[in-house]
């Protein structure tokens, strides 16, 4: 794996109460590609992007972004620096329109006009749904959304936690080409997924994780030929 | 001139009358709304651990599969006879990928079903590859439907028994009369959708008879939006029902679940009617009131204890379930279902802890290797299989809109004043006039008093100190600034002083980084 490291995670650990879940976590991104993070259900993938992206402390290790020791830093200053998460979820406003959702970022610094033109390039569908309640849409539009308002911050590091969820798999492919446009635009990007081949199809490096550790890091190839087992194992 | 005006105002009055009337008729009580319905007539589901799809069932096998999904911008229906379940019928493209099979395969999804969606997607979709086996779906801005099952006159009911009259076609007698003098079925609501269609159940193999043996099915799943009303109806309909080769048998179950919403209040309504507990012409059937015989509600009649106390011995148990309603606002959700039988085949497998199993498997070639670990594992195997009959499900959420104030409040203290400045040099002005025009004789004691008490604030500050401006604001911004600059250099000093101290154990900097520069 070559390239400036903008993420790097040495020997993680994280718990849940007495239940660790993190144990010992190694991971590295390049600068500008696309990881993927594949394993099965409960391997702690989630948790990952949770104390990464500063919503939950870990227990001991070390964070480095852009070459820097990060410790202590909270959610807000974290996307401030360029750090944005797409959570688990989608977590778009339900009772606002496409267009409200998309306004409320513009407080981050942005014209309202850049954010609303930034969405509207990446995923034309929403300037069809701009005045349509953001919960009355489809789950597919909803995530795309929540992207939409991560890249109006103008991240240079994308967390995206379960793109995938509870979506069809004409949607799935529809979004990961989204995300292959966002990485050729030099945005690294760190993706959380369980559908394997689809993820591993956009992605530069992927890690396998089970057991709350990194068990394989390399290219897509590689790790589809070794690790088809585990990461079939956990979903299919 | 009369002539002129007086059609112009007869116009104008028409003009201004009509929109209001017209608006007033269509604007309903919800900016938005959410609507599902699902109806299945029979529902099989296996929990088996083992079996690796992350799903909970996770196979799922629903015979007569309808549903809608509507909402103030868009919605979606879907009839299929045989649906696997949403893991395997919308993410088909991905197993056949996982499972390394010919992509052909899971190109198109799921082959046994039909779509309709609004405004993106075909508005109306069927698929009847025989005479009698029914899918059909379409889709409109106010009315949503999807239809599947097996009727030998194509007649699927579209369950609006109460809540939809206005779609409901009015049957014309002329037509009944037809179709009555030539053996021709009449209308849909007289045909009984439970008509069985020959040849045992469809889309199941014959094998499995023996759990559940059926004599035809429908379901229907609709939305429909008028009058300011979203009304969701789902109805399960089964014909004769076996169960257990025999244990069980029903002449008949339909299930109907009907939400409502008119954006301020939710109303449910619907029943499982069971046919084959009819007495003397009285209906058994259960609804919100619960069990309901001879016109009488009460609660739920519990099964003779030894069918329940041999079926047990067995790993099988047979429950009737209460409906769910759920109302609150201008939400609303029911759901029904007839009859749950629950298999646990983890009782009967521990009778094969007996056999020499293992020893069996073991005696065997190990060439396929494969071939042994697949017998193990399959020896191993202790799925629970539930089966519901009659699953009518429907709920119903509407959402007020924003109002976004159109006034804009005035935050200029400023203007203000200016403004009441203003009127205050009015005041003086008239009131500098009030002498003149009053007694000339007393106004040389009072009216200098006067003028002087109604002085207004302007004047004040305009004979006392200069008007400060913005002064106190760059001071303000000014101390700011250099209190950032100077923090910034007692931090790099504090950093130079403690000699990298901040550091961490490989080396690095502690901090926070800009990432866009980095």
């Amino acid at each position: 794996m070559t390239g400036v490291p903008i993420l790097e995670i040495v020997d993680l650990h994280a718990a849940y109460g007495r239940i660790e879940v993190l144990r010992g976590v190694d991971l590295t991104v390049p600068k500008g590609a696309v990881m993927a993070l594949l394993g099965p259900n409960g391997g702690g993938k989630s948790t990952l992007v949770k104390v990464i992206s500063g919503q939950k402390r870990q227990t001991s290790g070390d964070i480095h972004l852009g070459g820097v020791h990060v410790q202590d830093a909270s959610t807000e200053e974290l996307a401030r620096l360029g750090l944005c998460t797409v959570p688990e979820g989608r977590s778009v406003f339900p009772n606002l329109t496409v267009e409200e959702n998309l306004t409320l970022m513009s407080y981050a610094g942005v014209r309202a006009e850049a954010v609303l033109d930034t969405a509207y390039s990446y995923f034309p569908r929403l300037h069809d749904r701009r005045h349509q309640l953001a919960g009355t849409m489809s789950g597919g539009e909803q995530q795309m959304l929540a992207m939409s308002r991560a890249l109006a911050s103008d991240p240079a590091l994308l967390l995206l936690d379960e793109l995938s969820m509870g979506l069809a798999p004409l949607i799935v492919d529809e979004l990961y080409e989204t995300v292959a446009q966002i990485a050729r635009s030099g945005v690294s990007i760190l993706c959380i997924e369980q559908f394997a081949r689809t993820a591993l199809r956009v992605s530069d490096y992927a890690a396998v994780m089970t057991g709350g550790r990194i068990v394989a890091t390399g290219e897509p190839a590689e790790i589809m030929d070794t690790m088809s087992d585990v990461i079939l194992g956990g979903a299919a | 001139m009369k002539k002129i005006l007086f059609p112009l105002a007869a116009a104008a009055l028409v003009g201004a009358a009509l929109p209001v009337s017209a608006g007033a008729s269509e604007d309903p009580a919800f900016s938005g709304y959410r609507a599902v319905a699902v109806a299945a007539p029979v529902k099989i589901e296996i929990y088996e651990p083992t079996i690796p799809i992350p799903a909970n069932p996770q196979l799922e096998v629903e015979l007569g599969y309808t549903t809608v999904e509507a909402d103030s911008g868009s919605s979606l229906g879907r009839a299929s006879w045989l649906w696997p379940g949403d893991p395997v019928g919308e993410g088909m493209k991905t197993f056949v990928e996982q499972l390394g099979l010919p992509p052909q395969l899971g190109e198109n999804g799921y082959p046994v079903q039909v779509n309709s969606g609004q405004p993106s997607g075909e508005e109306r979709q069927a698929d009847e590859p025989f005479p009698g086996m029914v899918m059909r779906t379409s889709a409109t801005a106010t009315k949503t439907v999807a239809q599947a099952g097996f009727s030998p006159d194509g007649q699927v009911g579209d369950g609006t028994e109460s809540g939809d009259e206005e779609a409901e076609e009015a049957p014309n007698p002329l037509e009944q009369f037809g179709q009555a003098i030539t053996g021709g079925l009449t209308t849909a609501a007289e045909e009984p959708d439970e008509e069985p269609a020959p040849g045992g159940t469809p889309g199941l193999p014959p094998e499995l008879a023996g759990l559940v043996d059926l004599e035809g099915y429908t379901s229907s799943s609709q939305n429909v939006v008028s009058d300011g009303r979203v009304v969701t109806t789902a109805r399960s309909a089964l014909g004769d029902v076996s169960l257990l080769g025999g244990i069980v048998t029903l002449e008949g179950l339909v299930s109907t679940s009907t939400s409502t919403s008119n954006g301020t209040k939710g109303t449910t309504s619907g029943r499982t009617v069971l046919g084959g507990v009819t007495i003397a012409g009285q209906e058994f059937s259960f609804g919100p009131d619960g069990f309901v015989a001879a016109g009488q509600a009460g609660e739920v009649p519990p099964l003779p204890p030894q069918l329940t106390d041999a079926l047990a011995q067995l790993g099988v148990r047979i429950e009737l379930v209460e409906p769910v309603r759920k109302v609150k606002g201008d939400q609303a959700a029911y759901d029904v279902s007839g009859l749950v039988l629950d298999i646990d085949t983890s009782v009967l497998r521990k009778q094969l802890d007996a056999l020499p199993l293992d020893d069996i498997i073991g005696a065997l070639p190990n060439d396929p290797p494969e071939l042994k670990s697949t017998l193990q594992a399959l020896t191993g195997l202790a799925p629970r299989v539930v089966v519901t009959l009659g699953v009518a499900s429907t709920q119903v959420d509407t959402v007020q809109g924003i109002e976004i104030p159109t006034e804009v409040p005035d935050n200029d203290p400023g203007g203000t004043d200016a403004g009441g400045g203003a009127g205050g040099s009015g005041g003086v002005a008239s009131s500098g006039t009030a002498p003149a025009a009053g007694a000339p004789a007393a106004a040389a004691g009072d009216a200098p008093a006067a003028a002087a008490g109604d002085l207004p604030p302007a004047e004040l500050t305009g004979s006392g100190l200069p008007p400060l401006y913005s002064i106190p604001a760059a001071i303000l911004v000014a101390g700011i600034a250099l209190a950032a600059v100077g923090g910034t250099w007692l931090r790099k000093a504090g950093v130079l002083a403690l000699g990298g101290a901040g550091s961490c154990s490989h080396g690095l900097d502690s901090g926070l980084p800009d990432l866009r520069k980095a």
